[in-house]
């Protein structure tokens, strides 16, 4: 980006080095300076719309707050991750969220760290029986990682809201579970029953695919056609259940071995043989 | 017609203005938007039937907006070899006694506010009498325009054809020095002059931030990476502002001209002319000069014969304030939801899918030809030493003269809302004077003083913004003033950072209960904490400066806030909840006409007999109060 | 169209190409797209979505947030006019609320919502420009200035129906 070189500066008067492009909040993860955030992942483009990841950086006699999840730092900059100001902006931001999701236990253990007085900001209006902070994670995973696109928002402003276009069930789901998995507030889920999987908060069912060995119901069968496609499985593997696919394996292994296994005796070798089912 | 060199630019110009300033008279009617909402439609119609009917041949046009839009619906009849009569407050009725008058060469006094004897070409500092013959002596009964209090300390740049030119002809721009600007630009000067020229001219961004304008494009100059990209913001949001309505209406070539020279001067070949859809009129007004310019050759491929090639294309806002907003608005060009990102690294650099792009507003583009033409000396003699040129305020609220003003930086606050606006309507008193829109903050009547500059107003708490003045009297609530401002940031918070859009809402949350009387004493705090959270932690300037209402009510009005809060009283009689209506017993005469104009049946009493408000049912809606032939009915 | 009204895509095809046409079916053209869509239908039927998504090849969960972020699409069949309240700062100051207040009381509509006949929508508005004249309404692409209260029973007149026509 703006930066071709590696740029010396400091997180809390240490030295430290960022590679070209690398965020703040990379150099202090690696170096393990704690900065909390919840609307960041590794995997995922970063948007900086949580604010709790926020630093002060001062150069000369200035200082500003950054977003360290997307701010890349400049030569000489000195970053500070934990002044009275840092901690003011985060002690609001965490009553903000909670107000909003008092019932979310991320938030309540970041409220106690903080000192968030609590009931200050009892919302008069029916809001705050959320668990969902819009943090947008899900939308993020399922639009860059999985490529289904399948929910996004809805709406702006304390209105805007994660879900399936037009509220309905998303033809584009294929039941990955990605947005559950990466959900930091536990504000979505899935149920398998029967044959189908629900996406509860998606208003989505995705029909379950059936293992060819023992009958059960074990994934969407449209995810399995996608792996499928992504991840080129075995054409006899990928119709199996995990455990059925382990016992193949297992049984193949072992079939192996039964033939290996008389020359081995002969030859005098030892052969140390783990049994490591795989899948 | 192309116009591919000077000469032929030179000869049109020629042709226009020997056409305008021919023997006929002529008769412009204010069509913008302003002018229509008053009635022009009809009297325009009224206009060409009545001068259907006469031997005489007259011309009548349709014209953008001279800024008083308190006197609209405004015609203006040139009387050849005379002068220019404005006529305010027209009627259809009044037509044919206009049309007469014309014919004359007279006027018609009863809706005659001023005339204007000579006409200035500002871009070729001309200044061309229209006076050659003798006015009879109806005629010079008529105030000066340079005499009448709202024109007379306007200084007109970004206004210098609104109101004066067929905004739908392009000759007529021409004739009054358009598009030599660009020429100038193109086949006389190099884009590092050009940059040089904005530069030393002072000139600084019009919508709100207040940033160089020559900065701006040299660092977009600048910038690695191609195409880039300039653009136009016409998506004119704050409330209580519309400067760049009237500019687009009443003179769309200025804009089209000024992001010529600008692409010029930074290398882009492609602009963007991004504007409100709210905005119908400004929309087709832009569109038909676009085709216009086009058709001219002064758009598309080798401009004048210089070489350059540059393209505009409209884009219409959908409907979001915050895509005023530079990050936000280039998201929603490339067809996203508009939603602003940090500018950790400036749109010059990486603007419009990742490209440099200079975004300016409309009347900072509108400025440049000008510039060009008089020279940045001319214009940086203009204004104070940190704010250089004029700069157009919308003047509205209960000022009584209002309207479009263009005044130069640096005038006082008090010589624009008393002098030229007249003061407030009469019977009440000047309170405070909202600038800068939601971003802005109240300036309260002891500072009148203050002359409007960017520093000046900043340092107040408020800022320039687009240029919005919201003329507050005493019967305007504060904390009501705040609430709207807060309500109205809620609303168009995109949603993507927490402060923003979660501490809106509960900003607004705790202002309802105020102006309800549920207030409490710990809210004047909270409201200042949930400020440090927007301010500071936003991702953008709209959640960044969206406190700025309430922090500037509360630093110069806190005593309303303590008496909704302490006392459960509107001082100013806004808020609904803490007003009583009732009816002094002695004064009334029973006569029923409170009971008929009462919606909701609060109203009870026999007939002569004093009657009685049930507050239970009241809905406050004060429609009982004008119903009173007695003035019986009281506010507490 | 009218309220309730609904679109059949296969109907509706060649009015929803020739928007598509004129923008050459460049994605980034998804909210002029959008906006000309609006206008032609009055509204933005969801198979009109879905069929844009798969022309523009834009995703349907980004279509669906364009939709409901922008103000000016509706997903709602509107009524036969759109009133838009003004809601700036000069129209707040000079009374707007009244205004909306009686619009609702003589339409029997809340904000946003459209008539039981199909004839108007009432919305708000954020600024229409107008602020020498608050406070202001828009019919359709008209704009009223200094609306009073006893006025609006006259300006509604002027664009229903009359029951004869209707």
């Amino acid at each position: 980006m703006h930066q071709m070189n590696p740029v010396n500066f400091s997180i809390n008067g240490r030295p430290m080095r960022a590679a070209p492009g690398e965020t703040v909040l990379s150099v202090a993860r690696r170096n393990d300076i704690p900065i909390p955030t919840l609307c960041h992942h590794e995997a995922l483009t970063s948007q900086g719309s949580c604010r709790l990841c926020v630093v002060e950086v001062s150069w000369g006699d200035r200082s500003k707050l950054v977003t360290s999840c997307i701010y890349t730092p400049y030569e000489e900059d000195r970053i500070e991750t934990d002044t009275p100001r840092v901690r003011t902006l985060r002690r609001l931001v965490i009553e903000l969220l909670l107000a909003r999701c008092p019932n979310v236990d991320v938030l309540q253990r970041l409220g106690w760290e903080y000192g968030v007085k609590p009931g200050r900001l009892a919302p008069e209006d029916g809001r705050g029986k959320e668990r969902c902070i819009l943090c947008g994670l899900c939308v993020r995973v399922c639009d860059e990682v999985v490529g289904q696109h399948a929910i996004g928002y809805e709406g702006r402003g304390v209105e805007r809201r994660i879900t399936t276009p037009f509220n309905d069930h998303a033809a584009a789901c294929i039941g990955c579970g990605a947005c559950v998995y990466v959900c930091p507030t536990s504000a979505l889920h899935y149920e398998d029953v029967e044959n189908v999987r629900i996406m509860k908060e998606f208003q989505t069912r995705v029909e379950l695919a059936q293992c060819r060995q023992c009958g059960r119901r074990y994934a969407p069968a449209v995810l399995i056609e996608k792996v499928t496609r992504c991840a080129q499985t075995k054409e006899d593997d990928r119709h199996l259940c995990p455990a059925c696919r382990r016992r193949t394996f297992a049984e193949r292994m072992s079939a192996w071995m039964q033939k290996q296994l008389p020359d081995a005796r002969a030859n005098g070798d030892r052969l140390d043989v783990t049994t490591r089912a795989g899948g | 017609m192309m116009h591919k060199c000077p000469e032929q630019l030179a000869a049109v110009r020629k042709r226009a203005r020997a056409r305008q300033n021919h023997a006929r008279p002529r008769i412009l009617v204010g069509a913008a938007t302003c002018g229509l909402a008053s009635g022009a439609g009809p009297v325009l119609e009224a206009l060409r039937a009545a001068a259907a009917t006469g031997a005489e041949e007259m011309e009548i046009t349709e014209t953008g907006c001279n800024g008083a839009c308190y006197l609209e619906p405004i015609v203006e009849a040139v009387l050849p070899g005379k002068t220019r009569v404005m006529y305010g407050h027209v009627k259809p009725g009044d037509a044919p006694m206009i049309i007469q008058a014309t014919v004359n060469g007279t006027v018609y006094e009863e809706r005659a506010l001023c005339r204007v004897d000579a006409d200035e070409i500002l871009l070729e500092d001309v200044v061309a009498p229209y006076r050659r013959n003798g006015l009879d002596a109806a005629l010079e009964r008529i105030v000066a325009r340079d005499a009448h209090p709202f024109f007379r300390s306007q200084r007109h740049i970004a206004m210098r054809n609104c109101g004066v030119i067929d905004p739908a002809s392009l000759e007529e721009y021409v004739a009054r020095g358009g598009y030599a600007g660009a020429a100038k630009a193109l086949l006389e000067m190099r884009p590092e002059s050009i940059i040089e020229a904005i530069k030393r001219s002072g000139l600084r961004g019009r919508g709100g931030g207040g940033f160089p304008t020559g900065r701006k494009w040299e660092a977009c100059r600048k910038a690695p990476g191609e195409p880039k990209y300039v653009i136009c913001n016409a998506d004119e949001g704050d409330p209580g502002a519309y400067m760049d309505r009237a500019i687009i209406e009443g003179d769309p070539h200025s804009i089209i001209e000024g992001m010529i020279i600008g692409s010029y001067a930074i290398g882009a070949h492609l602009g963007y002319i991004y504007v409100r859809q709210e905005y119908p009129l400004a929309v087709r007004r832009l569109r038909l000069a676009l085709q216009q310019a086009e058709e001219a050759g002064f758009l598309g491929t080798d401009i004048f014969g210089s070489g350059h090639e540059f393209t505009i294309q409209i884009n219409r806002g959908a409907g979001a304030f915050v895509c005023g907003e530079s990050t936000a608005l280039m998201a929603s060009l490339e067809g996203r939801v508009g939603e602003p990102r940090a500018k950790y690294i400036h749109t010059v650099e990486f603007g419009l899918w990742n490209k440099p792009s200079c975004l300016n507003n409309v009347e900072t583009w509108n400025n440049v030809p000008a510039i060009i033409q008089r020279g940045a000396d001319w214009y940086a003699g203009i204004g104070t030493t940190g704010s250089k040129g004029t700069k157009v305020f919308s003047l509205v609220g209960s000022a009584k003269r209002a309207g479009l003003v263009e005044v130069p930086m640096g005038v006082s606050l008090r010589e624009v809302v008393e002098e030229i606006g007249g003061g407030v309507t009469e019977g009440r008193t000047l309170k405070a004077i909202q600038t800068g829109g939601p971003s802005g903050g109240c300036i309260p009547a002891t500072l009148l003083d203050v002359p409007v500059d960017y520093e000046s107003l900043g340092a107040l708490g408020s800022m320039m913004g687009s240029g919005g003045l919201v003329v507050m009297d005493n019967r305007t609530c504060m904390v009501d003033v705040a609430r709207y401002f807060t309500a109205f940031l809620k609303e168009e918070s995109c949603g993507k950072c927490v402060p923003c859009r979660e501490g809106s809402a509960h900003m607004l949350d705790v202002l309802t209960r105020i102006c309800e009387g549920a207030g409490r004493a710990e809210d004047i705090p909270l409201l200042e904490e949930l400020s440090v959270v927007m301010t500071d932690g936003s991702l953008c300037a709209l959640g960044g400066s969206a406190p700025n209402p309430v922090l500037s009510t509360l630093k110069y009005f806190r005593n309303e806030y303590q008496a909704h809060i302490d006392e459960h009283r509107c001082p100013a009689g806004v808020c609904k909840a803490l007003l009583t209506y009732r009816i002094v017993a002695e004064d009334c005469s029973g006569c029923d006409a409170c009971v008929d104009a009462c919606p909701s049946g609060a109203i009870s009493g026999d007939y002569s007999e004093a009657h009685v408000i049930d507050e239970s049912l009241c809905a406050r809606c004060g429609l009982c109060v004008p119903a009173c032939p007695q003035g019986a009915i009281i506010l507490q | 169209m009218s309220a309730g009204e609904t679109v059949s895509i296969a109907a509706d095809t060649p009015r929803l190409e020739a928007v598509l046409q004129r923008y050459r079916r460049v994605p980034a053209s998804l909210i002029s797209v959008l906006e000309d869509l609006n206008e032609e239908f009055r509204y933005l039927p969801r198979p009109v979505l879905e069929h844009v998504s798969m022309a523009l090849n834009v995703p349907l969960n980004q279509i669906y947030h364009v939709a409901t972020f922008y103000k000016v699409f509706n997903l709602a069949p509107q009524g036969k006019h759109t009133i838009c309240v003004c809601e700036g700062t000069a129209c707040h100051v000079k009374g707007a609320g009244a205004i909306m207040e009686k619009l609702q009381e003589q339409l029997r509509v809340s904000e946003g919502g459209t008539t039981e006949d199909g004839q108007f929508t009432l919305r708000s508005v954020r600024c229409l420009g107008c602020c020498a004249l608050a406070p202001a309404v828009m019919v359709d692409h008209d704009v009223h200035g200094e609306l009073q209260l006893d006025e609006t029973a006259r300006l509604l007149s002027r664009y229903a129906d009359r029951p004869d026509d209707a």
